[in-house]
């Protein structure tokens, strides 16, 4: 029961990253809460080999690993390693829509809707570095362990996932 | 658009997605189940009053979400109350009585054998997605054939059927797959025909009917529109064009 006390202690207060991790990788709320009610399980098994690390980068790494999991399942690797071709498709057609002399609130909400468009065109491998890093705040070497990749790749994956929302974002106009 | 730029530019305007009260609410169910199911592993088997008290230490150890308007301390202890008199009563006068439908104390067993059924098992004795083969299983076995309906075109595929011991008795427990969630259903005899009742304790969603001949409790930790539309696949197998149509 005691373990019990401090799984909820350490899990719940980071329930929500695990979420919106989940809610980015799987983008829709049905599956995302599936994943992280699994990753819970998955959690509660291993809980005691937690011993003073990071419980938040531990916890994110298996949400991860449940969503990309599920990722493999849903659409075959491709969706994982490929493109991301719906949400690509979905993009274009929003950053097609412009506006002749837009107001500045429409013209912040175009804003704000063409970097979350542009975020959820990018490749899971992707998204995942950027959202872990901007949402979530975490350090490099979280990244790498939340990821289970080398530093060197953090780096790589951000400086690509960044490159690729510049692009994304001068199509949409956001940014010339 | 430097690196710092784009930084600040997707902080401010990403969206964040909290975790809904429905998925804390889910996640603490998880939790404490985890725990009892260890105890319980120990324990042995949970008899009568174990399982009372496990249900009780289950509503005390976080807030209940309940779909009732009332609940506050005072009526979950007259229900606790309540279950206990229904308990013991159901004790001493064992079997006197036909069977009619399943008191509210029943509930904390539905919800202990489905979590058990999953955990340790067996989620079946009769392994089959098809009605023809878990229906006659139950032959033999039940003083009554319960209803066994194949709801795949509704999405929900057939895993299987157990016997469970319900309330003393051997009951007929069907379990049901959607996406990743199971339903458990329980279906026993009724002497009276009951609306459907919707109850939620601690994340988990109960749907209960009957037509006057066959009751069913169905239990899971699916979402209440999902076990909504299992409730009604269900009935529209029965009940669509008879006059015994349940609300």
């Amino acid at each position: 029961m005691n373990s019990a006390r401090n799984f909820e202690a350490t899990v719940l207060p980071i329930l929500d990253s695990g979420f919106n991790l989940a809610r980015w990788l799987l983008r829709d709320d049905a599956s995302a809460e599936d994943a992280v009610q699994e990753a819970v399980l998955r959690a509660l098994r291993y809980f005691d080999k937690l011993k003073g690390d990071d419980a938040r980068a531990w916890f994110l790494g298996i949400v991860r690993n449940v969503c990309f999991t599920h990722l493999k399942e849903r659409a075959g690797w491709n969706e994982v390693s490929g493109q991301d071709e719906d949400a690509l498709e979905a993009f274009q057609f929003s950053a097609g829509q412009t506006h002749d002399e837009p107001s500045v609130a429409l013209q912040q909400n175009m804003e704000r809707h063409h970097i979350n468009a542009a975020l959820r065109a990018l490749k899971p491998a992707l998204r995942e570095v950027l959202v872990l890093r901007e949402l979530e705040g975490l350090e490099y070497e979280q990244i790498a362990e939340v990821a289970s990749i080398p530093m060197g790749t953090v780096m790589s994956r951000l400086s690509r996932a960044r490159s690729r929302m510049r692009e994304l974002l001068t199509i949409s106009g956001v940014r010339e | 658009m430097n690196d710092e730029e784009l930084s600040s530019l997707i902080k401010r305007n990403a969206e964040r997605h909290p975790a809904s009260e429905h998925l804390r609410a889910a996640v603490q169910t998880q939790i404490t189940l985890h725990a009892a199911g260890q105890k319980s592993r120990v324990v042995g088997r949970l008899k009568w009053l174990k399982s009372i008290k496990a249900w009780v230490s289950l509503r005390e150890a976080g807030k209940a979400v309940r779909t009732q308007p009332s609940s506050t301390t005072q009526v979950s202890l007259a229900f606790v109350g309540g279950v206990l008199l229904t308990l013991a009563l159901v004790w001493m006068m064992p079997r006197m009585l036909p069977t009619v439908a399943a008191p509210q104390s029943d509930v904390a067993d539905l919800l202990n054998l489905h979590v058990r059924s999953m955990g340790a098992g067996p989620l079946f004795q009769v392994a089959s997605s098809d009605r023809h083969i878990v229906k006659p299983w139950f032959q033999g076995k039940l003083d009554y054939a319960p209803e066994v309906p194949d709801l795949r075109e509704a999405g929900f595929d057939l895993l299987g059927g157990r016997i469970d011991k319900l309330d003393g008795h051997d009951t007929a427990a069907l379990a049901y797959q959607l996406r990743k969630h199971i339903i458990s259903a329980y279906v026993l005899p009724s002497t009276t025909a009951m609306p459907v009742e919707r109850l939620q304790r601690r994340g988990f969603n109960i749907l209960h009917w009957s037509d006057g001949v066959m009751q069913v409790w169905a239990v899971t930790d699916a979402n209440v529109s999902e076990l909504e539309g299992f409730g009604s696949a269900w009935r529209s197998m029965f009940y669509v064009g008879t006059s015994h149509e349940v609300r």
